[in-house]
């Protein structure tokens, strides 16, 4: 990490109006949670190793 | 309907009907204790539907009912006047503990359900194509507009920062009652945003005002804490939306944070909690002055193991996610 910034950063492209208004009640019913999922360990019975991450489900 | 029944046999009848004990309402009255059965304390009983009972007390006679505590001083008054052959039974019998039950029945859920809280809420975002949910926290700020969440909640780790990143404060089942915030700027560790590790997934977003407001001005703003003691017990919030959750209604988990023995290298910490997809990102606090009753925010919901997770893991808030978090709060 030497040299590197530790901070990254993005600034939004679009306005504020553009964003609430790209935010439909269609869209926002339909956004998928986005989540992360590590591989189950193998002596626990109740957990499952099905998931890699993130999830973009 | 008047009977006497030993104790067993009143325990059976209250299993299988309304069974009330009363000396007014049904007429009903304690019968005395007669010879053959004088070692068995006597129970007067009286079964009425429970429409009658309900239709008894009107408002009238609710209101007008006479305190509990007045006819226990007339029975005491009773005792003392005049010898009581039921004296010394309840010394007797073993032991006994009948368990209760919850009204929601024996459940193992590791979560509470909550009422919306201001500064908690969902936040919405496009990345890579698709449209994504998690969860968010108005933080305190000097530019009183920074939330946070987790760094895979605005920055796919590695690569592209999110767009159309918006933080609803307070979701409930559809309703906005803050309204929406767009964001303006995200900040993540480079950890996070150039090398996707996970020991370092919590990302701050810098939104617009709304109505010539800030954000914390309308919905608060939490305290946060970096480098403080492991072990803590916190309550994490979140918005899960993945079954069997639906994302509609706030919800929470409490416990003491314990390593990730699996992946101690992460160096994060896991409590108790059932929360699935959409809690992403959601605050993990801890309490603080009684006087401010909000507390402070020390991590988020970061990840779990496995589709039926019973631990979420948050990131440890050292010295690098305070950096990020600085450097948010301050932007303009």
């Amino acid at each position: 990490m030497s040299g590197k910034d530790p901070v990254s950063h993005a600034d939004a492209s679009q306005t504020p109006e553009e964003i609430l208004a790209y935010w439909t009640p269609e869209r926002m019913a339909e956004a998928q949670p986005r989540e992360i999922r590590l591989p189950a360990a193998q002596d626990d019975p109740a957990q499952d190793d099905a998931a890699q991450q993130p999830e973009d489900n | 309907m008047t009977s006497k029944k030993s104790l067993a046999t009143s325990l059976m009848s209250l299993s299988a009907g309304l069974l009330l004990t009363l000396s007014a309402a049904g007429g009903a009255t304690a019968s005395p204790a007669t010879s053959q059965d004088s070692v068995q304390p006597q129970i007067a009983s009286t079964a009425i539907p429970s429409s009658t009972a309900a239709a008894y007390w009107t408002s009238e006679r609710m209101r007008a009912a006479i305190p509990g505590d007045v006819l226990a001083e007339k029975a005491v008054a009773r005792h003392n006047s005049k010898s009581n052959n039921l004296g010394g039974i309840l010394e007797k019998g073993s032991s006994t503990k009948i368990p209760g039950t919850s009204a929601r029945g024996k459940t193992t859920s590791l979560h509470m359900n909550e009422q919306p809280v201001s500064h908690i809420g969902k936040v919405f975002f496009t990345l890579n194509g698709g449209n994504y949910v998690c969860s968010g926290n108005s933080v305190t700020s000097a530019n009183k507009s920074t939330v946070s969440t987790a760094g895979h909640c605005l920055n796919s780790g590695p690569g592209a920062f999110a767009s159309n990143f918006v933080f609803v404060p307070a979701y409930r089942d559809g309703v906005a009652p803050y309204g929406k915030w767009a964001a303006k700027a995200l900040y993540a560790p480079t950890q996070w945003s150039a090398d996707g590790n996970i020991q370092y997934d919590t990302g701050f977003a810098v939104v617009s005002q709304l109505n010539s407001r800030n954000l914390a001005d309308v919905v608060g703003a939490v305290g946060v804490a970096f480098n403080q003691p492991r072990g803590l017990t916190y309550k994490a919030y979140g918005y899960p939306a993945a079954k069997p959750f639906t994302g509609q209604t706030l919800v929470s988990c409490s416990g003491k944070a314990g390593n990730d023995a699996l992946n101690p290298q992460f160096e994060t910490q896991g409590i108790p909690c059932d929360m699935t997809g959409g809690s992403s990102g959601g605050p993990w606090l801890v309490p603080g002055d009684p006087a401010d009753g909000l507390g402070y925010q020390n991590s988020v919901n970061s990840y779990g193991y496995g589709t039926r997770a019973t631990t979420m893991y948050g990131p440890y808030w050292g010295e690098v996610i305070a950096q990020v978090y600085a450097r948010a709060e301050a932007a303009k």
